[in-house]
């Protein structure tokens, strides 16, 4: 406890002022005038009397030196004071400091953002009650109402479950009608959450029935932007998909269900719903065996694991053996899984970037203790201890770092609303990434880690050296002693450099490659929506004329070129496989995808008609007929050059078609098998509709077809094909663009490097360059020694990151798309890139050097 | 183990304490006067040393300075015994005794048997 308030009270006596060392010298005076007087009183002359005093007190500075120390902390008065000194250094060397703080601001900023957007979409658990017992179970990536309702029945292990689907709604009233992304969900979910709204309440379960008055929950989002805010909302009715239905609770901001990426049903990218409703399972879907339609959600009692879960449900199923594929995944997982990957890879290249940063403030470090070498040497010669020098070199580091740190973060605020803004709304969380404490703390403790790396090095030189040696020679060596340790930095900081400039150009690569893949159909003007024709409400016959009746109806709306059905578009899944058999010796087994189109819809996607004729409106009844892709046919018939009028199976094929690509662009094109949807109405339906002109306009006049044709019929996944093929790529452009700036970054950071080393070393040999020149030695010659050094070193560089290159870019393998990570090319073009950099950088002091003026260089000597 | 200037800080702070005790507050050239009568001058110390000692006790709040006036008309700090450093005093000076207890002991038995 003394002990405690003796330390705090140290601690205080840090900062005292100049007040209480006026006070101790009034005391110390004080006791000396005492004694006097005593000493006086005792007969004493005065002189002597004074003498005595003083004689009697001991030495008055010892005194106060000892007490100073016990008023403070001696290490932390030494710390205090090495800072103001590196601070005063700091500001007196302005070029020095904004080199300085600003590559490691900018690494530190770098590094912090990103850390933000990992910890925001990784690391932290979902907002979600215990969210670590929280898991989907899918198969296939999907469930049916049946067996959803056998587990929540059945499943011990299960603690609750819901089931749910994305979806989106018309929302009307309230303002202009618009499409909002939404979720049906089973009155269970909230609860099972753990989550409460922020106004109102969410599902009973009555109101999870068929037939139940219809009531929304909405999102903070939604709330604000659509209603203001406004408290009131709550108990409104809102027109949702044209029927009035009232919104009972509202969402605490930032709740986000269901994410997108766990939707694996449905690919392509989901946004954020702002609207739930109740499931409320009508009876065919309840019943429905077939309908692969949902998704479903768990917690699982406490300390039980996935795969447990998974051979219970497996049992209940009854489906014995390898057949079923059930998939019980933590939701985390399923939520982040797509986007780990690139973000951890962005980790590592933002840590690269930083390391250059650091490598870089441990040249200009060195340079500058190099400078002050008669400096510390002095230093040292009068007494100050080896580790009294480094402690005051690794000060001035932590100074440095500690103020990058300061500049960094509201840099790093920036990089993180840019990464916001720029990231595909695949990446889950990442609006939520904010500047927090976590990220704070990171921040500070970067600066601090890159103190140790960056400051060790130099204050470890700089004490080594031998003080005799420096003041013997400073500033008059004629042939400086070179150190090795800077030219190794510089190397060190072009491999890195390269390594990070081989991975952008692979990534560009790969962007590019996708961007330019040929589609095989023009997705310009075509406007695309999903429907929906369950059994029993439909039977086949009614599905295939209400296929052609709004077929019809949509060619006559004005502006709309050609109309379409197919059950699949390219780009949105990769469902339905039909494996064939041969039918004769040319014939081989292919495993295609299947695809039910309407006559037109060849012409409405722009897909190519290689040979043949497309489906008529007589391809129907008991007329099997069948149309194959490029690549089907090929690997159909290898070797037959016109297939047309062979046996597919039962059908006959009557045409041949461009390739076209069925999921994500990057998805090598597989086999096609085209049947007229007339004899295979499933139902599922995609309605393509290609425009004269902006396809978005036609958005309202064809639902509104739609609804003519079935009131209820809901319309989902509304999207221009340019948009779906747009977001198809969105994912890989974000981790280039990235990669690219972080590359830029390096390079600029590496150039820094190289000039500093150049014109250090220029710097310190302008005398024996001078008396070089003096004995007939060519600009040019000098020039080209200067360079050629420079260009040693960026080609020791190169080399090394090369090899690192080879070793470290495998790892992007999952990013890459039509590049192997070894392409020559991408190598040997980073390669030069760097050693045109290098060239740059090192010409400047190369160019001084030329024009060295022998006869005022050797006027100093 | 504590260096030799640490045992003499403990040693002089007790002295600094029992003299606050009996004399009442007094200012530093006071104390250091008072322990050199005491010792009978056999302990002479340069008074120098005595003012990191009682900073160190006022850090630790066993006592508490204030600037008043001496006898003579001068201004100057006092120290006085605050209440936990008479608690301080007293277990100190029971460690003492019982220290000096033991070691007594112990040399006059080994002196026996020498």
């Amino acid at each position: 406890m003394r002990r405690l308030r003796r330390s705090l009270r140290r601690l205080a006596g840090v900062f005292a002022g100049a007040g209480r060392e006026r006070d101790l010298a009034e005391e110390i005076a004080a006791h000396i005038a005492m004694q006097t007087d005593d000493n006086l009183r005792a007969g004493m002359p005065p002189a002597q009397a004074r003498r005595e005093a003083l004689l009697k007190f001991g030495s008055v500075d010892s005194a106060k030196e000892s007490y100073r120390d016990q008023r403070g902390l001696p290490w932390l008065e030494v710390l205090r004071q090495d800072a103001r000194y590196a601070l005063r250094s700091m500001r007196r060397n302005p070029g020095f400091t904004a080199m300085g703080a600003g590559s490691l601001a900018l690494g530190i900023a770098g590094a912090t953002a990103i850390f933000s957007v990992v910890n925001s979409t990784l690391l932290r658990p979902l907002p979600y009650a215990d969210p670590g017992r929280l898991v989907t179970v899918s198969e296939g990536g999907a469930i049916t109402a049946p067996l959803y309702e056998r587990f929540s029945r059945e499943a011990r292990s299960i603690e609750q479950a819901a089931i749910y689907v994305d979806t989106s709604l018309n929302l009307a009233g309230h303002g202009e009608p618009e499409r909002v992304p939404a979720a049906r969900v089973s009155a269970s979910l909230f609860p099972l959450l753990g989550v409460q709204p922020r106004l109102g309440r969410t599902f009973t379960a009555a109101e999870d029935q068929p037939g139940a008055a219809p009531v929304v929950v909405i999102g903070d989002r939604l709330w604000k932007r659509r209603f203001g805010g406004d408290p009131h909302v709550l108990g409104r009715r809102i027109l949702v998909n044209g029927v009035p239905q009232t919104i009972i609770g509202i969402m605490p901001p930032g709740f986000q269900f269901p994410y997108g990426p766990e939707l694996t049903a449905w690919a392509g990218v989901v946004p954020p719903a702002q609207m739930w409703r109740p499931m409320a399972f009508a009876e065919d879907e309840r019943t429905c065996d077939g309908c692969w339609n949902f998704m479903m959600l768990a917690r699982l009692r406490p300390g039980i694991p996935p795969a447990q879960v998974r051979r219970e449900l497996q049992r209940i199923a009854r489906e014995p053996g390898a057949e079923s594929a059930w998939n019980v995944r933590f939701l985390k997982d399923a939520v982040s899984g797509q986007a780990r990957r690139p973000l951890a890879i962005l980790f590592g290249a933002v840590a690269v970037s930083l390391l250059i940063a650091c490598v870089n403030v441990a040249n200009l470090l060195i340079a500058r203790s190099l400078r002050r070498q008669s400096e510390i040497a002095l230093r040292v010669s009068v007494g100050a201890g080896r580790a009294r020098v480094v402690g005051q070199l690794l000060t001035e580091s932590l100074v440095l770092a500690l103020v990058s740190a300061l500049i960094a973060l509201p840099l790093a605020g920036m990089a993180i609303r840019v990464l916001i803004a720029t990231a595909p709304a695949s990446v889950p969380g990442v609006a939520q990434a904010t500047l927090d404490g976590s990220a704070l703390a990171f921040a500070l403790g970067l600066g601090l880690l890159t103190t140790l790396l960056f400051g060790a090095l130099p204050a470890w030189s700089a004490a080594r050296r031998d003080p005799v040696e420096a003041l013997r020679y400073a500033g008059r060596a004629l042939v400086g002693k070179r150190s090795a340790l800077r030219p190794a930095l510089i190397v060190a900081e072009f491999a890195l450099s390269l390594v990070l400039v081989v991975a952008a150009s692979l990534l560009a690569k790969s962007f590019v490659t996708v961007a330019r893949v040929s589609l095989g159909f023009h997705p310009e003007n075509v406007l695309t929506m999903r429907l929906w024709l369950p059994d029993p409400q439909y039977n086949d016959k009614q599905r295939a004329n209400f296929a052609d009746q709004l077929i019809s109806r949509c060619k006559a709306l004005p502006g709309v070129v050609s109309a379409a059905i197919i059950d699949t578009l390219p780009l949105t899944g990769e469902a339905g496989g039909w494996g064939i058999e041969p039918d004769d010796n040319d014939s081989r087994h292919v495993d295609f995808r299947a695809r039910a189109a309407t006559p037109d819809y060849f012409r409405t996607m722009g897909i190519r008609l290689v040979s043949g004729r497309a489906f008529t409106a007589d391809d129907r009844g008991p007329r099997r007929v069948t149309i194959l892709s490029q690549s089907g046919a090929r690997l159909r018939w290898p070797g037959i050059a016109d297939p047309l009028g062979r046996k597919v199976g039962p059908m006959t094929l009557v045409g041949i078609v461009d390739d076209t690509r069925a999921s994500g662009m990057d998805v090598n094109t597989r086999p096609y098998i085209y049947v007229p949807f007339a004899q295979y109405p499933g139902w599922e339906m995609d309605l393509a509709v290609r425009t004269a002109a902006d396809p978005a306009r036609l958005i309202g006049p064809v639902k509104s077809e739609v609804w003519r044709l079935d009131r209820n019929e809901p319309i989902t996944h509304v999207a221009l094909m340019r948009e779906l093929v747009a977001d198809s790529i969105a994912p890989r452009r974000f981790p280039a663009a990235l990669m690219a700036v972080f590359a830029a970054f390096a390079l600029l950071l590496a150039s820094i490097g190289i000039y500093g080393v150049v014109a250090y070393s220029v710097a310190q040999r302008t005398r024996e360059i001078g008396i070089r020149i003096a004995l007939g030695a060519s600009p040019g010659a000098i020039l080209r020694g200067v360079l050629g050094r420079a260009a040693l070193l960026a080609i020791a560089g190169a080399a090394l990151g090369l090899a690192a290159a080879l070793l470290l870019t495998p790892l992007l393998r999952s990013l890459l798309f039509g590049v192997g990570t070894e392409e020559p090319s991408v190598l040997l073009a980073s390669a030069v890139l760097l050693l045109a950099v290098a060239a740059g950088a090192g010409l400047f002091p190369a160019l001084r050097a030329a024009r060295v003026d022998p006869a005022v260089c050797l006027r100093y000597e | 183990m504590k260096d030799k200037a640490e045992v003499w800080q403990g040693t002089l702070a007790l002295m600094v304490l029992k003299t606050l005790e009996s004399l009442g507050p007094q200012h530093g050239y006071g104390i250091a006067r008072r322990i050199e009568q005491t010792s009978e001058n056999l302990l002479s110390i340069n008074h120098g040393t005595l003012y990191p000692v009682l900073l160190k006790l006022e850090q630790e709040g066993s006592i508490a300075a204030e600037w008043g006036v001496s006898e003579n008309n001068r201004k100057a700090k006092f120290y006085r015994l605050t209440k936990s450093g008479r608690k301080l005093l007293a277990s100190e000076t029971r460690q003492w005794h019982q220290a000096t207890h033991i070691v007594g002991r112990f040399l006059t038995r080994t002196g026996e048997a020498s």
